[in-house]
Order: structure tokens, then sequence, then C-alpha cells
């Protein structure tokens, strides 16, 4: 079985491709959509949370890549329906590919020959959409990330695997917690032979709750929360 | 405009500018307080134009226009205040299914996403016209999610409901109508008591 990964260029890849470095994990492929967008300066309060969650976040994506050797396959655009993308994988990728960025897949992506795999921040069916891990912060005091393999709507793919995670204990919610708890899950889906045992839950598109972009009071509350 | 606190989501013309409230910063403390400020004066704004009214007297000038939600919208076009003040009566009353809950998660959806309300629709729910000025609409809303978060306490009222308030304190100055206005600080009040209850319930100080 194969397995690759789209990688852009952002915290949530960052964080991908250095848990799986230090894991010692293998993909067959990486493709590396880069729009060569400039780095954000951290303060030192997010890098050293950021490393205390296995991730250096002053690292960009590219500069992983090189310094662990690492075989990429480099586009200079940001966006998953591409053409030139789609004809890349049409031609030359198989098996599964792991989206890390957002938005949702076109027919002809979808009809490429793969299985996109992605790792949305919420337990589906309940937490679909945007922002969901501060609205699950707020209403159960956790969160958790919900593998499943990408459809034409959005978060409701079939279910490959579900993990929880207890709220963080600090604020950067968005850059580090986030990115955290998708690639712990990556990991885990990859040393537990998940995609093997081809087990999927179907999801009912009907059930559940589909959230948008979080209000910033709400989000505030929710942030205050993880440190009160 | 109602003059800010350092609250800067209901600083602009939200009609005319929506807001996209993507990776809003966090600033800790300082900005829930900001926010009840911006409210307190929005909410001190309107009531001083209130002449003495009732919720009863409200509604019961909303009452000789009442049709069913459902026979609303399986017309041709229909105006979305007729739709909004329906739904509104019905939730007062405690009267609410699946069928209306739907209706008002499509309003919730279209407006989450384009942050604007039309005058008018179809029956599929499309846009049956190009003015999304009338502000009584966005109170209407506001209104119907104030009641459906009392009822349900699902965050998605209340996310909506603090976005619908960030646009109506926008334009806060061009309420004209009495009821309008009850409507509007019934709207703020209820909002900044759940999100003082939230607050509280969460242990934030």
């Amino acid at each position: 079985m194969k397995l690759g990964i789209i990688l852009t260029p952002d915290n949530r890849s960052k964080a991908y491709i250095q848990k799986l470095v230090e894991n010692n994990i293998i993909l067959n492929s990486i493709l590396f959509m880069n729009d060569n967008r400039r780095e954000k300066p951290y303060s030192e309060d997010i890098i050293k949370i950021s490393k205390k969650n296995g991730f250096d976040i002053t690292k960009s994506v590219k500069d992983i890549l090189k310094e662990n050797n690492l075989t990429f396959k480099e586009f200079n655009f940001v966006d998953i329906n591409h053409p030139h993308l789609v004809e890349h994988i049409k031609n030359n990728e198989e098996g599964f590919l792991i989206f890390t960025g957002g938005g949702i897949l076109k027919k002809e992506i979808l009809n490429s020959g793969v299985k996109f795999i992605h790792f949305h921040p919420g337990i589906v069916p309940n937490y679909r959409g945007s922002t969901c891990f501060y609205y699950s912060i707020l209403n159960e005091g956790n969160s958790g990330v919900t593998a499943y393999i990408m459809d034409e709507k959005l978060d409701t793919g079939d279910i490959v695997y579900q993990k929880k995670f207890n709220k963080p204990d600090h604020i950067f919610v968005d850059d580090v917690f986030d990115p955290y708890i998708r690639s712990e899950t990556l990991v885990e889906l990859i040393k537990k032979d998940i995609l093997k045992k081809n087990n999927y839950k179907k999801q009912n598109p009907l059930d559940g709750e589909t959230f948008f972009i979080i209000h910033p009071v709400l989000k505030h509350i929710s942030i205050l929360s993880c440190i009160s | 405009m109602t003059k800010q606190f350092g609250y800067i989501y209901s600083t602009q013309n939200l009609l005319e500018i929506p807001q996209k409230y993507q990776m809003s910063p966090f600033q800790g403390h300082k900005f829930l307080e900001q926010y009840k400020e911006s409210r307190k004066a929005s909410m001190q704004l309107i009531k001083d134009k209130i002449n003495t009214i009732t919720l009863d007297q409200v509604t019961a000038q909303m009452q000789p226009n009442f049709q069913h939600p459902l026979e609303i919208i399986n017309s041709s076009k229909f105006r979305t205040q007729k739709l909004f003040e329906s739904i509104f009566l019905i939730l007062l009353r405690d009267k609410d299914d699946t069928n209306i809950t739907k209706i008002v998660n499509d309003f919730i959806k279209k407006f989450e996403i384009k942050k604007r309300i039309f005058s008018c629709y179809n029956k599929e729910i499309q846009e049956a016209s190009n003015d999304y000025k009338i502000l009584p609409n966005y109170i209407l809303l506001a209104s119907i999610c104030v009641l459906k978060y009392k009822k349900t306490k699902k965050l998605k009222y209340i996310n909506v409901l603090l976005k619908l308030n960030d646009t109506i304190c926008s334009q806060i100055n061009i309420i004209s109508e009495n009821n309008t206005r009850f409507l509007c600080f019934f709207a703020l009040k209820s909002e900044l008591d759940y999100i003082s209850d939230l607050i509280k319930k969460n242990g934030i100080n």
C-alpha cells in the first residue's frame, strides 16, 4: 500500500513532516505546494510551546525537507484543484495521499486515481466545518481529530480513525494545538497500520453539526478556558 | 456609528464591508472587557431612543401578518421579514419543530457564508432580490437566534448571533422604528447575558 503526502507552506505541514521524520516514517512520495510566502515571526513563548509539542514552528517546510534529505516534488502554487497537480497525481501517484491543507476537492482531483486522507480537527459528525476545536473545547472541555477519506462534500467522507485530546494548557491554539493534534493523529494512524485494515466507517451527511468560523468572543472564551 | 472601546468587529459598515473573522488574534481578558463595553454602549444608545413598549405589544403588531413559515416558503417569492416574524412568533410560543429548525439553519448558513440577508427569497431559498440593506431582517434573525440558543444552548446560534449583532451595531444609528429598536435591544441584551454566563461557566474571571 503506497502512502504519500501533499504539503503546504504552513504550520500544519511543519508539524506533520517533523513528526514523520522524528518517528522514522518514510512515505512513498512528498508533494509540496509552495507559493513562497514569507514566514511569520514568532515569539519566544510560542517557539517554546511548539517544541514542547514536538515541532519547531520557526523551521520552514522546505528547510525541514532539505535538512532531512527528503525527496520531494515542488509546485509553485497552493491549490489542491490546480490542473498541474491533478495531472501529476494521475500520472505518478497511487494508493493514498494525505492532504494537509483545507478546502473542497473537485471532481477532477477526486477522480485522479488516489484516495485523499484529511485530518480534520473535530470528531465528526458532531464537529464538522471550521474551527471545530474551539467549539469542542467550549462544549466538552476537549477536542479531537478525525482522519477521513475525502469526498466532494465537507467533512462527510468515510471515517478512517478518530482520536481525542485534552484541551491545551497554553494559548496558541491555531498555531500549535491544531497542528499538534493533527500530526499526532497522523503518526498514530501510520504506526497502528490503520489504513491496511481497510475498516472505514460510513457517515450519514445529514447527521451531526457543521460549524462556521468562530466569533472572536467565543474564541477568547475557549482559549481563556484552557488556561483558567 | 457607536463609539468603540477597542472592540474592532463592529466599527465599519458591515453591510457594505462584511467581516470575515478569519484567524482573529488572541488579545487576552481585555478583549472580552472591550467587547462588553462596546455592546453596552450600543445598548445604551438604542435604549435612549425606545419609547415605552413591551414584547407583547411588539408581537401583537406582528400577529396580523402571521402565516405558517412552511406556507410562506412554498410561495414562488416571499418577503424575508414576513418569514422571520412568523418564525419568531412560533419560537416565542415554543411551537417550533424540525421543519422550522431547518429553515432557521438554512438562513444561518446563508448569513455565515455571505454575511448578508436579502429582502426576498424564492421557494428554493435562493435570493430573489438585490437588497440586503434592510436592517430589521438582521435584527429579526438575531432575535430568532436568541430564542434558539435559549432553548438548545447550541453554540452555532450564539456564534451567528454575535456576528449578526456586530452587523447591527455597525449600523445602529439608522434604526428608526420603535419595535425594531426594542428587538435590537432584546438581541443585544440577551447576547451579553449569554456570553456572561459562558464566561462564568468556563471559570474565567
